[in-house]
């Protein structure tokens, strides 16, 4: 029963999804490389003085030395942090991809069950995993 | 999601259902087919949790109806053949009864529905269609996850059998789960899958 139609609307859902976190996921990893740059930079800045210091005195003034390191360090962690998104997206893309391949459903916004923690399209009432009220 | 399990009932020395099974996911209309007398409406009340079956088990969403004893008033709600309504009371009134909460319904019902306008009108005052939308409507005052309607359009004129099939496809585009069983070709079209009840045991037709 079916048919074409199903089958077509079935193939939207992939589409609207994966075009959605596809543009996300660029969005973030701009957003990786921007923080990439500022920790090169911040190396390259952390060096220059470092040497500057070495040359006039002969050794090195740790406390700048740290506070470089800190926020090298911090960029790192946000570095993950994004990673770790980006992860996220896809291993619910998948999730979602897969469950949703009988019902054909479109799945554009999403909301998350407050009973079990699935995602569901925001178009939805009832959750997909346990049927409660979303 | 639904799931039906080596369903068994007779009565006295009549096998009406032998072994039915049935699985259905979140989004799909099931449209269960057959001729009259073969246990549709059977297995309808043993789905509804109305009448309990020899053998087998019926769970919504993992829930053993037979088991969990608040499990058909939170996920199932069941439309018998005709109506199931109360004809001096108003529309409200009649709503009230189902859902055990005196006063207006949620405007969300009424605007499923569109109710607004007859909610204070007597049910005999309702044509025949209107009657079934407020039928459903009761059916639905909880806002189950799972839908059984026997002949949902059984009686209606062309233009309320649109009708009701459009509200169908409402709360299908919901997530819900709707099982109805019918003999209406046109709703059978509008279902993503169809089974036909014949020899006490249930078939997807294709
Ligand atoms: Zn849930």
């Amino acid at each position: 029963m079916a048919g074409l139609k199903d089958t077509v609307s079935k193939s939207f859902t992939a589409i609207n999804l994966k075009k959605n976190n596809f543009v996300t996921i660029n969005k973030i990893n701009t957003y990786i490389s921007t923080l990439e740059h500022e920790i090169s930079s911040l190396y390259s800045r952390m060096g220059t003085n470092a040497y500057a210091r070495w040359k006039k005195d002969g050794g090195f003034d740790t406390d700048q030395l740290n506070e470089f390191c800190e926020k090298i360090r911090e960029k790192e962690e946000e570095i993950a942090r994004q990673k770790a998104r980006i992860q996220e997206i896809e291993e619910e893309e998948n999730q979602i991809l897969g469950r949703n391949e009988d019902s054909g459903e479109e799945i554009v916004g999403r909301v998350y069950c407050a009973f079990c923690g699935t995602a569901n399209s925001d178009q939805y009432k009832f959750c997909v995993k346990c049927g409660k009220p979303l | 999601m639904i799931r039906v399990e080596g369903i068994r009932k007779s009565y006295g020395k009549k096998a009406v259902l032998t072994n039915v099974n049935l699985s259905l996911e979140t989004g799909e209309q099931a449209a269960i087919i057959g001729r009259n007398g073969c246990g549709k409406t059977t297995l309808m009340h043993i789905m509804a949790g109305i009448t309990k079956p020899d053998a087998g088990s019926v769970s919504y969403f993992g829930h053993n109806i037979f088991k969990e004893k608040r499990t058909v008033a939170k996920y199932c709600g069941y439309l018998p053949q005709g109506d199931c309504l109360l004809e001096e009371l108003s529309v409200q009134d009649n709503i009230s009864l189902w859902s055990g909460k005196s006063g207006a319904p949620s405007g969300e019902l009424t605007d499923f529905f569109d109710l607004k306008e007859i909610l204070k009108v007597p049910v005999k005052n309702l044509s025949g269609g209107m009657k079934r939308r407020v039928s459903i409507a009761c059916t639905m005052v909880g806002w189950p996850p799972v839908l059984l309607l026997d002949e949902p359009t059984g009686g209606l004129d062309r233009y309320y059998k649109a009708e009701i099939r459009e509200l169908m496809g409402r709360y299908r585009a919901l997530n819900g789960i709707l099982v109805i069983v019918t003999h209406d070709e046109e709703e059978i079209k509008t279902c993503s899958r169809c089974f036909e009840l014949s020899g006490g045991v249930l078939k997807e037709a294709t």
